[in-house]
């Protein structure tokens, strides 16, 4: 078997089937949408370089999930320049809801933001990665079920967030 | 022992599409437990919706073009991008950033030669499109210092997380 090319078709399977969540996952931990991708290409690049070292495809989602850990704590040793921005990654294809639902998915994408690293996370570790809690807890080092006491908070912060904005009234002022 | 409408509620905020059975029993109990997990339900395809923001265009395609560069490249190729990098590697250089050797690239040089692989054009597209003044600005920003000189001849500071490229003040 030609292992460059097994390699690459490895490497290519990953990029497939990760990029795009990994990127999603990255923009709503850093809220950035430059940022994101800096993030999903470092972990990619770093996972290239040692994609040797992955012998279980069933794990690679977590692995990456780690190298782009790491990537992003990175960011934090070092002085960092503001990040501002997820209304213009947030691009709204919503344009076939109705007004309310609208108002509603936005008030929920920024509450979302607003949730500290702690929930939010987690949340979106399960959410845009499908991840268990089993491996929510492997990949955040902490048990199960603080796992599950963070998502239920993360949760009820949300819905709470969305019922204290009043959408639907909120939507007769706006449109 | 059967579950109370309290820990269904408290199961349901931590996983709401979890195929236990014992979850799914408790669901077909009541009226109440069977309006919450609908509830639920609702919720998550909100949350869904939310969180499915588009991933870039081109996004693949630059994560794919990763692995289309060798893994090394023999020295006597890395000269005619490593011009292209130059004002790259003198920003990194100059400006009071220390390379320390470590996991995965040998020289700062050979980092920087990864970045413009899987940023390509783009770098050069943006080379020289700000102003020194804008150049002084980020710097100061990151709290080193270029000379008028240094600054001059820079065209574009990317800004790197990596720790090997540790910011010294």
């Amino acid at each position: 078997m030609n292992t460059e090319a097994g390699r690459q078709a490895k490497f290519n399977q990953l990029a497939e089937a990760y990029g795009a969540d990994l990127y999603r996952y990255a923009m709503w931990i850093c809220g950035n949408d430059a940022l994101a991708k800096d993030l999903v290409q470092e972990t990619f690049l770093r996972a290239w370089k040692a994609l040797d070292r992955l012998n279980d495809i069933k794990a690679a989602k977590s692995w990456m999930i780690t190298i782009l850990r790491r990537e992003y704590a990175r960011t934090f040793e070092r002085k960092v320049p503001k990040f501002t921005d997820v209304d213009t990654v947030v691009v709204t294809e919503d344009s076939e809801l109705e007004p309310e639902d609208r108002t509603e998915l936005r008030l929920l994408r920024e509450s979302i933001l607003t949730l500290a690293p702690k929930y939010r996370e987690p949340l979106m570790m399960q959410v845009v990665l499908g991840f268990s809690c089993q491996e929510i807890s492997e990949a955040l080092d902490i048990s199960k079920s603080a796992v599950m006491t963070q998502l239920f908070r993360a949760r009820e912060q949300l819905k709470s967030k969305l019922q204290k904005d009043g959408v639907t009234g909120n939507v007769h002022e706006l449109f | 022992m059967s579950m109370n409408f309290s820990e269904f509620k408290r199961f349901l905020g931590a996983e709401p599409r979890s195929g236990d059975p014992e979850i799914q029993r408790a669901r077909h109990s009541s009226p109440e437990f069977e309006q919450a997990a609908a509830e639920a339900e609702l919720f998550e395809t909100k949350l869904d919706r939310a969180v499915a923001v588009p991933a870039p265009a081109g996004l693949i395609e630059d994560i794919l073009a990763i692995s289309q560069q060798p893994a090394t490249q023999p020295a006597g190729k890395k000269w005619l991008p490593m011009a292209m990098a130059a004002a790259v590697l003198i920003a990194v250089g100059a400006a009071g950033l220390t390379w320390n050797m470590s996991r995965g690239w040998d020289s700062v040089e050979e980092y920087v030669m990864e970045h413009y692989r899987h940023d390509g054009d783009k770098i050069i597209n943006l080379a020289d499109s700000s102003p020194t003044t804008d150049i002084q600005a980020v710097l100061t920003e990151l709290n080193v210092e270029a000379s008028p000189a240094l600054a001059e001849i820079v065209g574009l500071i990317k800004y790197c997380r990596h720790q090997t490229a540790r910011v010294y003040t």
